[in-house]
């Protein structure tokens, strides 16, 4: 989850640095991302040690309100589960909370966002954790080149200034377009936990420059529990407002 | 023949030690294999449905490991528990590793749902606070962790079927990394399997050797003279490799029924160089210008024919074994038959070639010649009081063989694997307090299986373990009940309708459960629910791992949980030794009769008389019923070692009847009466055959002191069992020809 958090925090928060050095690279790569003011429809396929496959279906609202950001994800399928709600409300100098609401009771419970409670409601959800990224420093070293699928590219390290848990990941970004499309992550002990391939990355309609990497394949080495995210559809939406996120006729 | 075996000494010498020195090549490919499961059919149903259990619900091997003292709610006790789960958990095989920091409380305060680490919620000075106790009592995914009175607390393992008990060994590493004021104990099945094949090991490296000393105790006792005792020695010693290596050539594995087979081979083998080694020195004795190649001549001439007689008649009861559906002891059959074999055949061949290599050695006789006269002084006198009190013998014969009868009616069959260690024994300590404290380590599951998540399934389940938890022999019962009660704590208000209450539906519950698993619960979840939400179980942990207990039980789940269409089979470790006990009872019966028809058909032919195989039967049969009866009256359960005692009785029990008949008959042909024949047969053979007797029991007491209850108490009924069939060779046999004077045993 952790390795998750940071990668998004890398994603989606890095500022930009200068250019043609690592850190430059790495802010070319992340900047074609969106981050905020969208609706994604994903279809989350999570295969276990032994085979098994859970397949769930969302819809991703992510908005910003000043300096509050929320993400609503709305679970569509199975259908037993349909309509479950999680709502991430992220308060930019407090722990922010998660609202979840279970359609079969119509109850809404409301947890405090600490990173225990983000992973319990997200862990196999990683894009959940948009609301959660700090524009932290991060140390950004070039480690070589490497070829993926034929394509140069470069192997970035990068690690958390704040040594979070001796976090480390090592992205691997195409040369000529900055894509991102693998990253690993290590223990601190430096053994290989998780590894994310991004591929079939789409242009996003409206967005100049902005790219969506509609699979992502990512794979944890210590549970063997691999997660397969598909991007059905991704949409820009300006037009969200905070109603939207807003569980209709909750109780307690 | 007999100048063959001289000319041809010294290939015979020298080929039985080059196979003796090969078998024992072949010692280093033998494998211990504790496990007596292994030898019941993969293709029983609950085997059948286990394996489908293990592979919806994953590992189901179980290793408790757990914190012992007299108050274990304090700080270092916690602490410590936390280094031992952290570093358990890393231990390459171990697939799941749960502890009371991974039980989560769920709760609604202040408006918020708290889900968060049942332990992190604990104050943190937690010695002598009483609120500590109530909240672990309040929580029921903390609380099964600890027993009642909090003088225990366990971290709860579990492996894969295939990673092997060795593990243990890194487990004990790991707590040994970790010192503490707290006792630290370690239970479960994998750990009893371990335990026994540590002990099977020290068994045999005790046993053996105590057996061996024993032997050559009573061997230089016999005969006061070195080959004496190291002939027969020899012969056992090389029929005990012979046996071993066979059993290392067919890929046959060590079980605990194993350890038997050096001790019967030690106390049975040796009879018949014992008969040679007493023949070569009365013609020593009697004629002092015959040599040694002579003396071997006429020792392998006087004796071929009654070893051979009592050497088939042993082996044919031995082999009755061969019946058993149970794998080690229709093996211990075939190896036991094949050393005793053996030894039979090198004590005729072997035996005479190897003595007629050594000098004559010269006798002092007087001290010997008086010992025997007191000897004698005393047989006379028994043989003089059995030729005259026949129907007081028959009679109080009768009356002994009617109680055993009704002991057998008292006998319980026990497969229990716990049961093996007593005592003080780590594993007994450990099986105690888990029984006690924790609700048993062996368990019971009821497979659910369609739509699942019904509220009329849970609340069925809910309704089993209500029923289920009043049996004596249940510990804990848990289900999916449990968890979607507890996490409905987390969904409503104390004060509503739903809290701490089985979900009002299916999709309630689903939901329930998935929103739990979204962070990371999963396992929780799993050891109930499966991954698809297709099955559910429930797992029932039995305190009384007994067969009588299980099967009481087994019988009232079925009768509970027949009509219940969601309820697709019930299964569980502790039912396949129910399987295992019908197959040790089936064999039982099985290989008795086999023996008994196998002995009655040689004696038959032996004295060519129908007659001959019916007496021989009798006093078997009355060692038989005093046998059965007192593991009936005495309470000792028929388990895999015990149900073996009666098939080796009748092997080396009939030979003392085999060779009173076989005097008598003599006797008589000389035109003595039948109650002199009997007087003089009792005041010679009876001497033989109170020594020969005496060397078996000697050899089998040292089972006594194994280190598992089962071979203890087969030693005790081998022991039992040998006495009453010389006390019936020497007793009731002769009562029985002196009144029913068998035409068998007279010269036609």
């Amino acid at each position: 989850m952790k390795y998750t958090l940071l990668l998004l925090t890398l994603v989606f928060s890095m500022p930009l640095l200068g250019q043609e050095d690592p850190e430059t690279i790495f802010q070319k790569a992340i900047d074609q991302f969106v981050t905020m003011n969208m609706e994604l429809s994903m279809e989350v396929q999570e295969t276990d040690q032994k085979g098994r496959i859970k397949e769930k279906n969302f819809d991703v609202l992510m908005a910003k309100f000043g300096d509050v950001e929320k993400t609503r994800m709305v679970m569509q399928k199975p259908e037993r589960a349909k309509g479950v709600t999680i709502i991430f409300t992220h308060l930019p100098d407090d722990v922010g909370f998660i609202e979840v609401f279970t359609p079969a009771n119509g109850k809404t419970r409301k947890m405090k966002a600490t990173p225990e409670n983000v992973n319990r409601v997200g862990s196999n959800f990683s894009l959940s954790k948009y609301a959660y990224s700090n524009n932290d420093d991060f140390i950004v070293n070039l480690l070589g080149k490497q070829e993926v699928d034929g394509k140069p590219c470069y192997q970035l390290e990068v690690l958390e200034k704040a040594e979070v848990q001796g976090l480390k990941a090592e992205f691997i970004v195409e040369e000529r377009s900055f894509h991102i499309v693998q990253i690993l992550f290590f223990d601190a002990d430096g053994n290989k936990t998780r590894t994310t391939n991004l591929s079939d990355f789409q242009p996003i309609s409206g967005l100049k420059d902005k790219i969506q990497p509609m699979l992502i394949l990512s794979e944890d080495i210590g549970e063997n529990i691999k997660t397969r995210m598909q991007v059905l559809k991704i949409t820009p939406r300006s037009d969200l407002k905070e109603e939207d996120f807003i569980i209709p006729g909750t109780s307690n | 023949m007999k100048d063959r075996i001289i000319q041809f000494r010294v290939t015979i010498v020298v080929g039985a030690i080059i196979l003796t020195v090969l078998a024992g090549f072949l010692f280093p490919r033998l494998q211990v294999n504790p496990s007596l499961d292994k030898y019941v059919p993969e293709t029983i149903d609950t085997k059948v449905n286990l394996r489908k259990l293990d592979s919806i619900f994953g590992g189901s091997e179980i290793i408790l490991i757990m914190l012992y003292a007299e108050d274990v709610v304090n700080t270092s006790t916690f602490e410590r528990l936390k280094l031992l789960a952290d570093d358990l958990s890393q231990i390459d095989g171990i697939d799941r590793c749960i502890s009371p920091y991974d039980a989560t409380e769920i709760s609604y305060e202040d408006g918020y749902m708290v889900m968060e680490p049942f332990m992190d919620g604990l104050p943190r000075e937690i010695t002598n606070d009483p609120s500590v106790k109530n909240r672990i009592q309040e929580n029921r995914m903390a609380s099964r962790f600890f027993s009642e009175d909090f003088s225990l607390v366990s971290i709860i393992l579990s492996k894969n079927v295939q990673t092997p008990d060795t593990i243990i060994d890194e487990i004990k590493a790991v707590i040994a990394e970790h010192p503490g004021e707290e006792e630290v104990l370690i239970g479960g099945l994998p750990f009893i399997r371990y335990s026994i094949t540590r002990n099977i090991k020290s068994d045999l490296k005790l046993l053996i050797p105590l057996s061996m000393f024993l032997m050559i105790f009573m061997l230089y006792i016999s005969f006061r003279e070195w080959k004496g005792v190291f002939m027969p020695f020899l012969i056992v010693t090389m029929s005990i490799i012979l046996s071993f290596g066979l059993m290392a050539l067919l890929g046959w594995q060590i079980s605990l029924i194993s350890v038997l087979l050096p001790i019967l081979l030690i106390a049975i083998a040796n009879n018949y160089g014992i008969h040679m080694i007493a023949r070569y020195q009365e013609l020593v004795r009697a004629a002092e210008s015959v040599t040694l190649i002579d003396i071997s001549k006429q020792i392998y001439t006087d004796l071929k024919r009654p070893i051979i007689i009592t050497g088939l008649t042993t082996i044919g009861g031995i082999l009755g074994l061969l019946t058993h559906t149970m794998i080690p002891a229709a093996q211990l059959g075939v190896l036991a038959a094949l050393g005793i074999g053996m030894a039979m055949v090198l004590s005729i061949w072997f035996l005479p070639a190897m003595l007629s290599f050594f000098k004559r050695p010269a006798y002092t006789f007087k001290i010997k010649q008086r010992k025997v006269a007191l000897a004698d002084l005393w047989l006379n006198r028994f043989s003089r009081w059995v030729a005259f009190h026949p129907k007081r013998i028959i009679f109080l014969s009768s009356v002994i063989g009617a109680i055993g009868v009704l002991g057998i009616f008292f006998i319980e069959v026990d497969t229990n694997i716990e049961s093996y260690f007593t005592g003080k024994s780590e594993v007994h300590r450990s099986t105690e307090l888990i029984n006690q404290k924790f609700g048993g380590s062996q368990f019971i599951s009821i497979l659910f299986s369609g739509d699942v998540l019904l509220p009329e399934v849970f609340h069925r389940m809910e309704e089993y373990e209500k029923k289920i938890t009043d049996d004596p022999a249940v510990g804990n019962v848990n289900s999916p009940v449990t968890l979607l009660k507890e996490l409905s704590k987390g969904f409503y208000n104390r004060d509503e309708d739903g809290y701490n209450q089985i979900p009002s539906s299916a999709d309630e519950a689903y939901q329930f459960l998935e929103v739990y698993t979204m962070g990371g619960n999963e396992e929780t979840v799993e050891q109930f629910i499966d991954y698809d939400y297709q099955y559910a179980r429930m797992i029932i942990s039995l305190k009384d791992g007994s067969n009588s207990a299980a099967k009481k039980l087994l019988t009232k789940l079925q009768d509970m949980t027949g009509n219940d269409p969601n309820v697709e089979f019930i299964t569980g470790a502790s039912l396949t030794k129910i399987a295992l006990a019908d197959m040790v009872v089936r064999g039982q019966i099985k290989s008795l009769a086999l023996a008994m028809v196998v002995i009655f058909m040689l004696l038959s032919l032996v004295f060519r008389s129908l007659q001959a195989g019916l007496l021989s039967s009798v006093p078997l049969s009355i060692a038989i019923m005093v046998l059965f009866g007192l593991m009936g009256i005495f309470g000792i359960e028929m388990d895999m070692a015990t149900a073996l005692s009666s098939s080796i009785m009748i092997g080396v029990g009939v030979d003392y009847t085999i060779h009173f008949l076989w005097r008598f008959k003599k006797e008589r042909a000389r035109g003595i009466d039948h109650k002199q024949a009997a007087q003089i047969t009792l005041s010679t053979t009876g001497r033989g055959i109170f020594f020969n007797a005496l060397a078996v029991i000697i050899g089998f007491l040292a089972l006594t002191l194994s280190h598992f209850a089962p071979l203890r108490f087969f030693g005790a009924l081998v022991v039992i069992s040998i006495a009453v069939c010389l006390i019936s060779a020497l007793l009731l046999v002769p009562a029985i020809v002196i009144l029913v004077k068998p035409t068998f045993l007279e010269n036609k």
